[in-house]
């Protein structure tokens, strides 16, 4: 058991030294100078030089990479051109922001999905069964930049209930929670539906019924608890891609998170705060990844084994 | 015996959607519309009449031609991508899976390191730093996304090499690239076709996402994302600026993602 968690630790570590690797490089991805590119034509050369050896660009590549990582032990992330502060502090500012609508919507997801999901397992081949995946399919179809206008106008144009943008209060998360949690339990609600259709199949469901077991204890007891092991890897996955679409969602809805910062990053061109934010959200995502996977080791000895 | 006739049911809907929509995009040059560039500031934003179907857009833009132009722009881009990104993945994947070794290392670490990054991230922070166009669209696309076709062939051609006719091959003394062509490739085929379908959808919703954000099509491009962009700003008092696009762009997902449904049902014999 502490074999693999440590093994599991450790094969981070690669992953992390190639996710820093290319965001490091993706400013070289620039085509022509980007120093031109971030200052415009009309900057002085004074100007261009200086923001050249902030940026360490003067600098041979190599000696630019290992810069970078030191900026990383530093705890700045590099320098903001934008807002002229270091690019972790903006970060961590936000960061609450985003992880709050994004499991948010998640417990929205999960609390339509997963009534419909299980019903639908357990009736399979029924009228339920084919509402619930219609259902599912037309979430998973509906991207949030559709989604998000249609709540509004009706929720906020039309009935005056909710604002239609801004962050604050709980009435602010409404909107967002739900367009984003409808979206979610699109693809939620198959996952479930499947994956409780395979277990209600396996040997130890007919055992427990045959045992005279109550259909409801076989549903939660014996067919759920399993049923949940591949749902849970979904939702780790999901909760990375909440965290890289929030430069959508924040965008639509006003929220002040690293979405919004990301957003206006690359619409100033200030380059080191998009990478920083590239790089705290895909590190975010190994590591929830290693805990989903941790925990899981945990939950599901098997698991263990089989890497 | 039911659950086939809905996957049959699912391909035919999604098949006429999708063949609807692809028809659209081909046939909009040739079709009398209005030219959708041409600007009517007097009336920005009217509501949809006899002249104007779907109603006017920013700067009075006539938003049916839009629209259909959008059509194209998504389903080139999309299509255009999907099917460079399916033929990178089945090369470097068949092959890496045929040979394994230090070949096979090497693709799996790049498409690992590919997944790292979640979501629509590595595709929205590439196309921030090459700039908007939609040349540099397609690229970003088949950058980040032959990883996942790669994946998928390597793990059905790590099953077929094992068959008896590719040691048959093999003992026939035929080339590597022979047996990739001749041997692995038309056995890829159906789960290569399920995996296009739907990253058809993905790819079409990655280049509204861009053209959203305003890093897809380049302004005045007409694209859905950019319509539903400028929409959302005048939904109170114009909403149909929000729906032709909206309409357009799920109504393809949704046909995309019924055909996908109904294709791996009758090519996937795994899928009850």
């Amino acid at each position: 058991m502490w074999s693999y968690i440590f093994r599991r630790i450790l094969s981070v570590i690669p992953v992390v030294i190639g996710v820093v690797t290319l965001v490091f490089l993706l400013v070289h991805f620039i085509p022509g100078d980007p120093v031109e590119i971030m200052l415009g034509d009309a900057a002085e050369a004074a100007d261009k030089a200086r923001l050249r050896e902030l940026l360490g660009l003067n600098l041979p590549l190599l000696k630019q990479y290992t810069l970078f990582w030191k900026q990383i032990f530093d705890g700045t992330w590099g320098h903001s051109i934008s807002f002229s502060r270091p690019v972790l502090g903006l970060i961590t500012e936000r960061f609450g922001a985003t992880m709050y609508l994004s499991l948010a919507s998640l417990v929205v997801g999960v609390m339509i999905s997963f009534p419909l999901g299980v019903n639908a397992a357990r009736k399979a081949g029924t009228l339920a069964d084919t509402c619930s995946v219609g259902f599912a399919l037309i979430g998973m179809s509906i991207p949030i930049y559709v989604m998000a206008p249609v709540a509004v106008w009706f929720f906020s144009v039309q009935w005056r209930m909710f604002p239609v943008a801004g962050y604050g209060t709980l009435a602010h998360l409404f909107l967002p929670m739900i367009c984003l949690g409808f979206g979610l339990s699109g693809i939620l609600t198959r996952m479930i539906r499947t994956s409780v259709l395979e277990c209600l199949g396996e040997d130890y469901i007919r055992t427990a019924r045959a045992k005279g077991l109550k259909e409801r204890n076989v549903l939660f007891k014996h067919a759920l608890r399993n049923a949940m092991i591949p749902v849970i890897t979904i939702m780790g996955n999901m909760l990375g891609g909440l965290l890289a679409g929030a430069v959508i969602t924040e965008t639509l809805f006003d929220w002040p998170g690293i979405g919004k910062l990301f957003f206006s990053a690359f619409q100033q061109r200030d380059y080191p705060l998009v990478q920083g934010v590239v790089l705290w959200i895909s590190v975010s995502y190994v590591f929830i990844n290693l805990f989903v996977d941790l925990a899981y080791s945990f939950v599901d000895p098997r698991v263990r084994y089989d890497s | 015996m039911k659950v086939l006739r809905r996957g049959q049911l699912s391909l035919f809907i999604g098949g006429f959607i999708v063949i609807g929509m692809v028809g659209i995009a081909l046939l909009t040059p040739y079709l009398p519309l209005n030219d959708p560039q041409s600007q009517d500031l007097v009336n920005q934003y009217s509501r949809p009449s006899w002249m104007n179907w779907l109603g006017r857009g920013e700067n009075g833009v006539d938003l049916l031609s839009q629209v259909f132009w959008g059509a194209r722009l998504s389903l080139g881009v999309g299509a255009g991508s999907v099917v460079f990104a399916s033929f990178i993945g089945m090369f470097l994947g068949s092959f890496a899976g045929y040979k394994g070794g230090w070949a096979d290392l090497i693709l799996m670490r790049i498409v690992d390191l590919l997944y790292a990054f979640p979501g629509i991230l590595l595709v929205v922070a590439l196309a921030a730093v090459l700039g908007p166009s939609v040349r540099n669209m397609m690229i970003v696309m088949v950058a980040t996304s032959w990883a996942g076709y790669a994946r998928l062939v390597r793990g059905v051609t790590l099953s077929l090499r094992e068959r008896e006719f590719v040691a048959a091959a093999e003992a026939q003394g035929a080339s590597t690239f022979r047996i990739m062509s001749k041997h692995l490739w038309p056995n890829l085929l159906a789960p290569l076709m399920v995996q296009m379908t739907f990253g058809l959808g993905g790819a079409i919703l990655v280049e509204s996402s861009l053209s959203f954000l305003g890093l897809g099509a380049p302004p005045g491009t007409p694209s859905w994302g950019q319509l539903l962009n400028q929409g959302r700003e005048v939904l109170t008092f114009a909403p149909h600026a929000v729906i032709a696009p909206g309409i357009a762009l799920v109504l393809t997902i949704l046909g995309l993602n019924l055909m996908g449904d109904g294709l791996r049902d009758r090519l996937d014999p795994k899928v009850r």
